[in-house]
């Protein structure tokens, strides 16, 4: 937990799903792009509070130097420490009942369709979910993805006569993951999305007179794939 | 042939390398895609193993192309690095194709980029203990058939069989092994 620690008391936070492009420029000013169809794993930089007491901090950073850039951690934004939530939270008109209501029909690329059927006392205008919302899906899926575009919940119609679906795009590709079938799981929204990251650089952290440490610079962590 | 990539006429594209790399007697199937493939009955399988390929060189006329391709010399699905050392890989089949996107993401058309052998390997490790860095890269060199052409032997050997295969009922470099040897005196 010692980097969900760095986070729970994190000055400032950077969020970046990576692509990984390159981009062209021609002499009449025309603008050509091309896109690697990787993963896009998310780069999250956190800059610690600028100063702590070794004590609190000892088994933080001892944690620190065993996860070194070697082994991963599960962590969130907005769960364990409550304060962060408004980076994460739900945007949607859902309550969390009708959230657990709904589950993935299929998925195609960066789409999925969500089945609706179950959800209830809704209006057709209520948002399903809003752009920038943060999801991913239950039982054990290790990536999360944010929704791009608002979504209506539109009409529900039960299983019995025929159930209903809402199709939701997602900032990147669904990623493969072996042993889990994503048609049929249920969704997880806002602070319950957890990531899987990595160091990429440990920081070294300075103990300074006054029983204080200072870490000499940001934590850089990376979404870790399946390989 | 040339092809006509239509898709190359887009603004923006997305597109991902799908690689078919004979190891010995087993060909492997790597990309540098999101998520494994299966693209004209193969399933490009392995995503975590692909670092590096070398820059295409195209002409009109027929160059010997050279490529390197990085692999990861950590054991991921494969130990390439085992199979490296341990497969007969000089002469192993490398075709690399361009598959292109659409803006879901999803895979569409593949063209072929290259086609060659392996000529060599090569095995980059380095460590930096104080760092404590270290890395480990498997880089495979690949000709293309160009190259094999030119390096191609050509040519007859001087005996009465080789003799045979060009030019059927010819007996004339039947004595060639004894004009060759010499005599024995005494």
């Amino acid at each position: 937990m010692s980097i969900q620690n760095v986070i729970n008391k994190a000055e400032t936070i950077f969020i970046t799903p990576t692509k990984t492009s390159g981009t062209t420029i021609s002499r009449s000013g025309r603008i050509k792009s091309a896109q690697v169809m990787t993963a896009q794993p998310f780069r999250i930089t956190v800059n610690f509070m600028a100063r702590g007491t070794y004590a609190d901090y000892r088994a933080t950073m001892t944690e620190l130097d065993r996860l070194d850039v070697i082994n991963s951690e599960g962590i969130d934004i907005g769960s364990t420490n409550s304060g962060l939530s408004w980076i994460t939270e739900y945007q949607g008109d859902m309550t969390a009942n009708n959230i657990s209501n709904l589950s993935i029909t299929s998925y195609s690329g960066g789409s999925i369709l969500v089945n609706t059927s179950n959800v209830t006392n809704t209006n057709p205008t209520d948002i399903l979910f809003k752009a920038g919302d943060y999801i991913t899906f239950n039982a054990g899926y290790r990536y999360p993805f944010v929704v791009t575009q608002d979504v209506q919940i539109g009409a529900v119609v039960t299983p019995g006569l025929g159930g209903s679906n809402v199709t939701v795009t997602l900032h990147r590709p669904v990623i493969f993951q072996t042993g889990y079938t994503v048609a049929g799981k249920g969704i997880l929204v806002g602070n319950n999305v957890t990531w899987n990251v990595q160091m990429l650089s440990k920081p070294q952290y300075e103990i300074i007179p006054g029983r204080w440490i200072e870490f000499s610079g940001p934590l850089e962590l990376m979404e870790v794939i399946d390989v | 042939m040339p092809s006509t990539i239509p898709e190359v006429a887009n603004a923006t594209i997305k597109h991902a390398l799908f690689m078919d790399l004979q190891l010995g007697d087993t060909t492997y199937y790597l990309s540098d895609a999101v998520s494994p493939v299966t693209f004209g009955n193969v399933d490009y399988f392995e995503c975590g193993e692909l670092l590096q390929v070398s820059s295409l060189r195209n002409d009109f006329k027929s160059t010997q192309g050279t490529i390197t391709i990085s692999l990861s010399g950590i054991p991921n699905k494969r130990d390439y690095m085992n199979i490296v050392l341990n497969e007969k890989i000089k002469g192993g089949e490398v075709i690399l194709y361009r598959v292109f996107y659409n803006n879901n993401f999803e895979p569409q058309t593949a063209y072929l980029r290259y086609k060659g052998i392996i000529s060599n390997f090569n095995i980059e490790e380095n460590t930096d203990v104080i760092n404590g860095v270290i890395t480990n890269t498997i880089v495979l060199s690949c000709s293309s058939i160009v190259t094999l052409l030119n390096k191609k032997i050509s040519g007859q050997r001087t005996n009465g069989a080789d003799r045979r295969r060009f030019y059927p009922g010819d007996i004339s470099f039947d004595r060639v092994q004894y004009i060759t040897t010499l005599p024995e005196f005494g």
